[in-house]
């Protein structure tokens, strides 16, 4: 049989489409890829802006800058001071200041307070020395080499101040300028906890999951179907009535305490709630049908002729099933763990309202810094961190599942 | 072709078995069967007649109902398959993924935990008896259908099981392919002296590789006997209508003169058919005639009809030709294409007859 005069041709008459007929395929998602650029591009370049912004102290202090790089600076540096907040209070901008500066250095944010109520045009006309003497009159931090170092930190309008901060680099001091233990966001330790709370949770959904997907899989009368009800069944209430309901459950006198006591397993109620094992109980419950649906899809395309080829060749139904079934259903199980530890990274409600104060993953730290704290900059650096930690642990996985699921994603 | 089916010597045995999947509808009903050693039977029928779930019972992938099957005298009909020891290939081949060609074929051997060298060694063997040795390392998805086919093959016979169970293994494949593989398999069948059971609902399959056929439908064996037997000598209308061509002439007995049958056609005209036993006087039968058996020509013979030319289709080594009789019925008649037999027009009066042996008077 020759082929080659027709691959010939055919090669020959591959040429490039016109622009037109190439982006006609691209068409119909259009819309959706709209969408992708206002909801998703815009703002994560929006965050990304905010996390590296940093203008405060650029803008409100432009001339005592040039003093800030070696510590506690001369008497003109001072002189500079005043003359730069005498202009940033008109400006309005000494808010701002005090809060970036109080990043920067304990008691910050006082310093400027205080100096902001004697700054004025008067103290700035006199001379240099006599101008020291009363700013560090005004609050003696001043005096001490942590706030010009705070104020260096911020010279440019962009840094890394926040990336750096985020990703726990000791970005506060102490007012003589040694670093101080921001003991409260332990950034690491917040991140290693997201990660083991999110791989733990993963891995539970993955080990119940995979008997209840393939006996969704393989079963083709009622069981099945009442199987993928149940479910799915968590899909149609919300998330926030299924974290509740955990609560209900879970309290000192909910259901499981109630069940523990009645059966004499324990002898008084025991702290369930609040606690990481919560925490964990609930994301499982939320999480398992994403696990389980890729797992379903994948499981139902192996042919059930291949398990029973295998028993034929003389091999029992475990060993069947461990060397035949459960190889080709890896893709399946790599997509639902895949898509489950993503979206345990970024968990929030349920670890606040279940878990305790030491179960809290970094979503709640986000949502802290940009509700309460107002530290917008810190906020966006975080989110930028998970992003790309997610995207770093994610990659490799889903292209290993994109390249295995011979598109039926 | 020499009868070479083996004396019955009740290697396989299948006794009084029922299956049904839903406890009220019969899938297999009171199914009898002796399979001989070394023989190569094939079980046919149309879809849906019980052949595939009599083979996935001797599998041991369904567990019969009712009634018991033994290998060499031993109940197996509860047996797990993989402690059945018998080979089996599938339709579509079931070929493993994620596995090469070799450890697909060498699956069988693994789990029954033989040394590797061992291993080694009989997979390459078998490899080199269907042709595949060169591509061992491939994966499934990399072979053809042909080629896929006999890696399902290996994979049955590696472990040396003496019964190979064969469901419809060659349907996917084209013509010319699947002639070949016909060709392959009785010969493997035969160097390693297997009992096949083979399933398939291609008549012209079963015709020429089989030993014995056996037709299912509805759940029974209606006969059981070699090739010839089957296409010659038909027992009933279902098998006589299933297994090649054959006219079918409606009519009511009116006369048994010894093996003779007497039917009055529709239209009053008598035809002279051989008597089987559901021939009874009085009652409906029909005659079975194979288009060969029909002789036509231009003037009227001892015994023949009158008939007009319907169609009439060349095929290359036959003409087919298609005759209205007087009533409602017609025949198809076939001759061959180089004989000095007349070439008939459209619309031209013919005469066709038929030996009474070569007709069967079957049940209605």
């Amino acid at each position: 049989m020759n082929l080659s005069p027709s691959a010939t041709s055919q090669t020959a008459r591959r040429q490039k489409a016109p622009l037109r007929h190439r982006l006609g395929p691209v068409l119909p998602a259009l819309p959706m890829l709209a969408f992708l650029a206002l909801f998703l591009v815009v703002p994560l370049a929006i965050i990304g802006k905010t996390a590296l912004s940093d203008p405060e102290v650029s803008a409100a202090l432009p001339q005592a800058l040039a003093y800030a790089a070696d510590g506690v600076p001369d008497d003109a540096g001072f002189a500079a001071l005043v003359a730069d907040l005498v202009e940033a209070k008109k400006a309005g901008l000494m808010r701002p200041l005090a809060r970036r500066l109080e990043y920067g250095v304990a008691g910050g944010s006082a310093a400027v307070t205080d100096l902001a109520r004697i700054a004025d045009a008067e103290l700035a006309a006199q001379d240099p020395a006599a101008i020291r003497l009363a700013v560090t009159g005004s609050n003696p931090i001043w005096s001490q080499p942590g706030i010009w170092q705070a104020i260096d930190q911020g010279a440019a309008p962009w840094s890394l101040f926040y990336l750096k901060w985020a990703l726990g680099v000791p970005v506060k001091a102490t007012p003589d300028g040694q670093p101080a233990s921001d003991g409260i966001h332990d950034f690491g330790t917040i991140y290693l906890r997201t990660i083991v709370i999110s791989l733990l949770v993963t891995g539970l959904t993955v080990v119940i999951g995979y008997p209840l997907a393939y006996v969704v899989a393989t079963s083709s009368g009622m069981i099945g179907k009442v199987l993928i009800f149940l479910v799915l069944l968590p899909f149609w209430t919300s998330l926030l009535v299924r974290t509740m309901s955990w609560i209900v459950v879970l309290q000192k006198n909910g259901v499981m305490n109630d069940l523990l006591l009645a059966g004499g397993l324990t002898a008084e109620p025991l702290p369930l709630l609040y606690t990481r094992f919560a925490t964990i109980l609930a994301m499982v419950q939320i999480q398992l049908p994403f696990t389980v649906l890729p797992m379903i899809s994948v499981m139902r395309a192996i042919p059930p002729s291949h398990v029973r080829a295998a028993r034929s060749m003389g091999a029992g139904p475990v060993s069947a099933h461990v060397s035949v079934f459960m190889p080709q259903a890896v893709p399946g199980i790599a997509a639902g763990a895949l898509l489950t530890f993503v979206l345990c990274l970024g968990f929030y409600l349920t670890p606040a309202l279940v878990g305790g104060p030491g179960d809290q993953m970094v979503s709640f730290f986000i949502a802290r810094f940009t509700n309460e704290q107002l530290n917008w900059g810190l906020a966006s650096a975080l989110s930028l961190v998970l992003i790309a930690g997610a995207t770093v642990i994610a990659l490799p996985l889903s292209r290993y599942v994109f390249r295995h699921s011979s598109g039926r994603f | 072709m020499l009868d070479r089916t083996p004396p019955d010597d009740g290697h396989v045995v299948l006794s009084s078995i029922t299956k049904s999947y839903d406890g009220s509808t019969l899938v297999v009903r009171d199914l009898n069967l002796s399979i001989r050693k070394g023989e190569f039977l094939t079980l046919l029928g149309p879809s849906g007649s019980g052949k595939t779930t009599t083979l996935m019972m001797l599998a041991g992938f369904e567990y019969p109902s009712t009634g018991q099957i033994t290998i060499d005298g031993a109940p197996v009909h509860t047996m797990p398959p993989e402690k059945r020891n018998i080979g089996m290939v599938f339709q579509n081949y079931a070929l493993f993924p994620h596995m090469t060609v070799a450890e697909n074929v060498g699956y069988g051997l693994k789990v029954r935990r033989v040394p590797r060298a061992e291993i080694d060694r009989r997979v390459g063997a078998v490899l080199e008896t269907v042709h595949l040795s060169a591509l061992a390392d491939r994966r499934p998805g990399q072979l053809s259908g042909g080629q896929q086919q006999r890696v399902a093959l290996a994979r049955a016979l590696v472990f040396e099981p003496s019964i190979v169970l064969m469901d419809e293994p060659l349907g996917a494949l084209d013509k010319k392919l699947r002639e070949h593989l016909q060709f392959e398999i009785r010969q493997i069948a035969q160097r390693y002296n297997l009992t096949v059971v083979y399933v398939t609902h291609d008549q012209y399959e079963a015709l020429t590789m089989s030993d014995r056929i056996a037709i299912f439908n509805d759940g029974r064996v209606q006969q059981l006997g070699s090739a010839e037997e089957i296409y010659a000598r038909p027992v009933n209308r279902f098998v006589a209508e299933f297994v090649g061509d054959n006219n079918c002439l409606k009519g009511r007995v009116t006369a048994i003169e010894g093996e003779i049958a007497h039917l009055r056609l529709q239209d009053g005209t008598v035809i002279r058919a051989r008597a089987t036993g559901h021939v009874q006087l009085g009652a409906l039968s029909t005659a079975a005639i194979r288009p060969e058996a029909l002789r036509m020509d231009a003037a009227p013979f001892a015994g023949s009809l009158a008939a007009t030319v319907r169609d009439s289709i060349f095929c290359g080594d036959q003409i087919r030709t298609v005759v209205d009789l007087a009533g409602t019925e017609s025949l198809v008649v076939k001759s061959a294409a180089h004989s000095a037999a007349i070439h008939p027009e459209k619309g031209q009066c013919v005469h066709v007859g038929w030996a009474w042996e070569d007709a069967w008077a079957l049940d209605a």
